[in-house]
């Protein structure tokens, strides 16, 4: 764990070089100027507490808010898989499933009689 | 060290592409200071959003100006997810079963889902991208605020040894692959690294950045007084302003830095300093003594003798020619400025003269390497044995090459040289510069000065007299001084004392401020939390509530008494939940409340001042923002609310009013009249613009007997019921009256009793109309095209009409007028004939769809040019090949509905054809960046091409003339001449290394015919090596 400033309360647990690569690999930091991107990391690698601390919640907030899209996602997916499912499909699926036990019961007569 | 080292690694990681990228800003002109300072000033006192729920829901403001609200997203994520999934289950075939059918079903929604999805998180990655850029603001400001203060040069040799690396690694990693704009890119790097990295290095400049600081700290104090004035932020404001106007100075520095450091003192710091550098950079990166160092590191990786040298030969050719395409550009620049009188000012001058000396210097330095390296080349193809083979001939072509950079270069040099022999026009613009900006800094300090006396006035210290006083010595001695020696002796040291000073007094008062704000919150919140405040705030509400009810029957006050209840019964919610900020905020609603309450209150003259007091003693908190509510009251945020009160209240009657279902037809008849009225007062506060408008409206009949209606506790049926029949509506749009018959046998009495019977009948068809015609607009917008007809909307009308019940005896016929609609009406024994014009109505149909149409255009392309920009902004365009760009963007659109056509954002125009990026193209601008590589994969012709192009067109052309010259003088015809051209082309296409280039040529030649011989000239077309055809022109 690298921090800044031991002395600062404040840091623990930010690990800084996680923090950078948090940060390169964001997508919304990817949106800044470079000028923005130059400054943010020139206060980090210079340990500017307030920078760190605010860009470390921002990229918490990132993830929280990836976190509820995909939530968002899967809720939608969910809802529409067991709508269709139940309503749109419920009869084409029941035939098919008896269609499919029709033919493993022939197939089973059929080995049933070859081994008479 | 560790830690060190891996910030290093970070820093030079992100360093490397930054810096080709910043090439870009070259070109920007600097920033006016002040405005930089005033953006910057507010947008750092912005609320910074606090929590995930304030991302979403700016993220879903963002969208919801685009149209799309997370509701609609969800409908379009069903829809289309749901057709999505019914097709997967579709492909199932007879492997269809419950488990397998929703698994895939769930995969092709999620993938709808998901792509729908990437619109709301581009919104919400825009949200956290502006926060972080001011928190970047921010932390500039601090940088700069630390440098007034003096800290700079403890800062900067701390910080130096961190940041020098990773800007020489930068300029030493660019400098082979992009020669010249590699150059400019990393100067411009250092200097965008700051000023801090550059200036640490050079101890003499550090004092430049503590005097910008200086210029800040007085800069901010003038914003801070400027916040203060306006109170917004109160005690916060001064120390967030100050710092905010330091980061608009620190990044005006950042920007301006490329072209003149601004420093307090006047001094002007030109960017030649940075031009000097990379000459430096450059003389040492080609010094021709490292030609040996190179060639050897480049055959240790593998390559021969021969094929080392070349490698390094075409290197060292490429970069000499893309350096001396950019002097030739600057340098034709200056001629023609200096041939035409163009307009430029002095201070342009400096830098385009500052710019082409570095790129001069550049130039001259790659001619004393290049000439190493092409001696290099020469002795080892000397000492190479096989001379047949194909190294050696590629070696002997980039000598050939090397060789004719090398011409180049010189001619351009030697030009240069020729076009202005002593450099006295630009020493004389870089004086006159100097002298302007000197001047114009001096200005600025007096002007930041005026700016900041007001704040300090302000500030509670023992030493603000002299400082104040300290200030306007400064200023009254400024215009006496000329030279920056002056300056540094009698204006500097006073200047610096007196702004460490003031940093200090603002420092003191902002801890001060800030202490007594938290003070002011503790003390706020303890209340908040005190279980006795809490029952106190509870009986308060009440008692509140109970007075106005007592006070006033009338249904505004009974309004605010439910807001207050409301209000009331948040703030027990939050803190049942424990969440004492939203208490405090819901505390705050309620403080609202009571104004608001008493403001009403006021004006019908109910003295409520001992609620007031009661409130303030029991609560702590100070109910005495009425007058300041007065102004809200009217403001637009005052009226939509109240307009939304008003519709809920309408749109709440209007619902149970529906839900009724009388047993006689006089109630029912009552009720269908009093749901139109509802219906009638929605659109009519909707309508409304402002306060007066609302206030007139409230005052109309229609208004009065719809509230009494939407009053709670009361029922509309019994209402209605009680009071016997309403009076009826009078609304404007009404424009005709009934053609009522006359009778001289009905008494007066009668009669009148007649006509008022029409008259209401016609009215209340009058408003059945304007609602059903509302009602099919409003279907019509929601519903798909296909739904609503004009047959639907004649029907509306009929419907409307002859659901009014029965037509009162003396009625025969009226003509009525809705939304520019004719309608006839006409009584056919005891039924209504409802006659309408089909070409209007259709017309009308049509006009609605039109505008529809439009709406969905525009919207479309809108949405489309938004989701262009995002993509184009979240794209890195560093990659900078335009098939990789396509991609990128393509990825970004992904699953959105695009429009086609073409859209430009920023510098890359994108042409969208069925629904996909078809094409994007660079501007001339952003390709100027480019490698000379990478330009021509944009598709632009570079210089070496258009030189090679007319090189070749020109030989073309002499093999042609040749050709005609060397024909045979007595048999000319154009026949043998086209098959001699053709000989001589082919002949020369094998032999020649030269190109011969297709193209329309020329060709003159005399032709004898029985009547004399005739002078020709043609045009000869050469089509894949061969001239096709001739065409003559005329005969002379």
């Amino acid at each position: 764990m690298h921090k800044t400033n031991d002395k600062s309360d404040d840091l623990k647990g930010i690990d800084l070089p996680e923090l950078v690569k948090r940060f390169n690999e964001s997508e919304s930091m990817a949106r800044l100027s470079d000028k923005d991107k130059m400054i943010l990391l020139t206060a980090v690698a210079e340990g500017d507490e307030i920078a760190i601390k605010e860009l470390h919640k921002l990229l918490e907030t990132e993830v929280q808010t990836n976190k509820f899209f995909d939530e968002q996602v899967e809720q939608i997916s969910e809802e529409i898989a067991t709508r269709i499912v139940k309503t749109f499909t419920q009869k084409k699926l029941l035939r098919n499933i008896r269609t499919a036990e029709r033919k493993d019961r022939k197939t089973a007569e059929e080995i049933l009689k070859s081994l008479k | 060290m560790q830690k060190h080292k891996q910030i290093h690694r970070n820093l030079t990681n992100i360093c490397n592409p930054l810096f080709e990228k910043r090439f870009i800003y070259n070109n920007e002109v600097p920033v006016n200071i002040e405005d930089v300072a005033r953006k910057a000033a507010k947008s750092a006192i912005q609320q910074i959003p606090e929590n995930l729920k304030v991302v979403i829901e700016q993220a879903q403001k963002i969208l919801g100006r685009g149209g799309q609200t997370m509701e609609v997203l969800r409908k379009n994520i069903g829809s289309r997810g749901a057709e999505a999934a019914r097709d997967a289950i579709k492909s199932l075939g007879s492997n269809a079963n419950e488990a397998a059918a929703k698994k895939v079903a769930q995969e092709a929604a999620q993938k709808v889902a998901q792509a729908e999805m990437q619109v709301f998180k581009n919104a919400a990655q825009e949200v956290i991208a502006k926060e972080a850029a001011r928190i970047a603001a921010e932390a500039a400001a601090r940088k700069a605020a630390q440098q007034a203060a003096g800290q700079f040069t403890r800062a900067a040799s701390a910080q130096a040894p961190k940041v020098l690396p990773a800007v020489t690694n930068a300029i030493r990693g660019l400098l082979p692959a992009v020669g010249s704009a590699g150059i400019d890119a990393a100067g411009a790097g250092a200097a965008s690294v700051g000023a801090e990295g550059a200036v640490a290095a050079s101890g003499a400049a550090a004092s430049t950045a503590a005097e910008g600081g200086a210029i800040a700290t007085i800069a901010g104090g003038g914003s801070a007084e400027a916040a203060t004035a306006t109170s917004v932020l109160g005690a916060g404001a001064l120390a967030l302003s100050a710092i905010a106007a330091a980061a608009a100075w620190g990044a005006a520095g950042y920007e301006g830095y490329q072209l003149y450091k601004e420093n307090s003192d006047g001094r002007m710091e030109s960017k030649g300093t940075i031009q000097e550098r990379a000459a430096q950079e450059s003389a040492r990166r080609y010094d021709p003594s490292s030609v040996d160092a190179d060639f050897n590191a480049v055959e240790k990786q593998g390559n021969s003798r021969l094929g080392a040298i070349s490698r390094l030969g075409r290197d060292s050719s490429s970069n000499l020619l893309s350096e001396s395409r950019l002097y030739d550009m600057g340098l034709t620049k200056k001629v023609e400025q200096k041939n035409i009188g163009h307009g430029e000012t002095s201070e342009q001058v400096v830098v385009s003269g500052e710019r082409l000396a570095g790129t001069k210097e550049r130039v001259q330095n790659l001619i004393r390497y290049s000439e190493g390296v092409r001696d290099r080349i020469k002795s080892v193809m000397e000492a190479a044995k096989d001379k047949s083979s194909p190294e050696y001939k590629e070696a002997q072509l980039t000598l050939d090459a090397l060789e004719k950079s090398l011409a180049v270069a010189k001619q351009t040099v030697e030009r240069d040289r020729a076009a202005d022999p002593d450099g006295d026009e630009f020493k004389k613009a870089r004086e006159a510069t100097e002298r302007a900006m000197f001047e114009k800094r001096k200005v600025n300090i007096s002007d930041a000065i005026d700016r900041l006396l007001p704040t300090l006035a302000t500030v509670e210290d023992p030493d603000k007299d002299n400082t104040i006083a300290g200030f306007n010595e400064i200023k009254s001695k400024l215009p006496g001084i000329n030279t920056q020696s002056e300056f540094d002796q009698q204006i500097k040291p006073k200047l610096n004392e007196l702004q460490n000073k003031t940093a200090e007094m603002l420092k003191n008062h902002e801890s001060k401020k800030n202490k007594e704000s938290s003070e002011e919150a503790e003390k706020q919140k303890k209340i908040i939390e005190d279980p006795n405040n809490r029952n106190m705030i509870r009986a308060q509400a009440k008692n509140i509530e109970n007075q106005l009810r007592g006070l006033t029957g009338d249904a505004r006050a009974l309004e605010q008494a439910e807001i207050i209840k409301t209000a009331y019964d948040q703030s027990h919610a939050a803190d049942i939940a424990k969440d004492t900020d939203a208490a405090v905020s819901k505390t705050k609603v309620l403080q609202e409340c009571i104004a608001r309450g008493r403001i009403y209150l006021e004006k019908k003259g109910v003295p409520l001042d001992e609620v007031s007091k009661n409130w303030s003693k029991s609560t702590g908190v100070d109910a005495s923002i009425a007058t300041e509510k007065k102004a809200s009251e009217t403001s637009p945020e005052g009226l939509n609310r109240q307009k939304e009160d008003m519709k809920n209240k309408l749109g709440q009657a209007l619902k149970t009013l529906q839900s009724l279902h009388p047993d006689n037809e006089k109630d029912q008849t009552e009720i269908d009249a009093t749901i139109v009225k509802l219906a009638t007062a929605i659109s009519k506060v909707n309508q409304v613009q402002t306060q007066k408008e609302m206030d007139d409206l409230m005052k109309e009949d229609l208004m009065k007997d719809v509230v009494r209606f939407s009053k709670p506790g009361t029922s509309p049926g019994t209402e209605i019921s009680d009071g016997g029949a309403p009076a009826p509506a009078q609304p404007s749009s009404l424009s005709s009256a009934p053609n009522s018959p006359s009778s001289k046998k009905e008494s007066k009495a009668t009669k009148e009793s007649k006509e008022a019977a029409e008259k209401a009948y016609v009215d209340k068809i009058q408003i059945a109309l304007i609602s059903a015609v509302n009602v099919f607009k409003g279907q019509f917008q929601s519903a798909g095209e296909n739904i609503s007809t004009s047959g639907k909307l004649a029907d509306a009308i009929r419907n409307a009409v002859t659901s009014q019940g029965a037509m009162p005896k003396g009625f025969i016929e009226t003509d009525l007028k809705v939304d520019g609609l004719d309608i006839n009406i006409k009584k056919n024994e005891s039924n209504a004939i409802v006659t309408m014009n089909d070409e209007q109505i259709s017309a009308y149909v049509k006009n609605l769809m039109d505008k529809k149409n439009q709406e969905k255009q525009v919207q479309e392309t809108a949405k489309t040019q938004e989701a262009v920009n995002s993509a184009v902004s979240g794209t890195n365009i560093e990659a900078r090949s335009p098939e990789v760009t396509k991609n990128r963007i393509n990825q970004s659109l992904t699953g959105q509905n695009l429009k086609d056509g073409t859209y430009t954002s920023g510098d890359i125009t994108v042409t969208i054809t069925k629904g996909q990026v078809a094409d994007v193209k660079a501007s001339e601008r952003l390709l100027d960046t480019f490698s000379l590589e990478n330009q021509r994969a944009w598709g632009r012709t570079v210089m070496e091409d258009r030189d090679t192009i007319k090189t070749s067109h020109e030989y073309t052309q002499a093999v042609i003339d040749r050709a005609v010259d060397t024909s045979d003088k007595m048999n000319r015809n154009i026949g043998y001449l086209t098959n001699h051209v053709n000989n001589s082309l082919s002949q020369a296409a094998q032999t020649a290394t030269t190109k011969i280039v297709d193209g329309d040529y020329h060709a003159v030649f005399s032709y004898k015919n029985p009547d004399g011989t005739q002078l020709v000239k043609a045009n000869i077309r050469i089509q894949k090596g061969k001239a096709s055809f001739i065409i003559p022109q005329k005969k002379e």
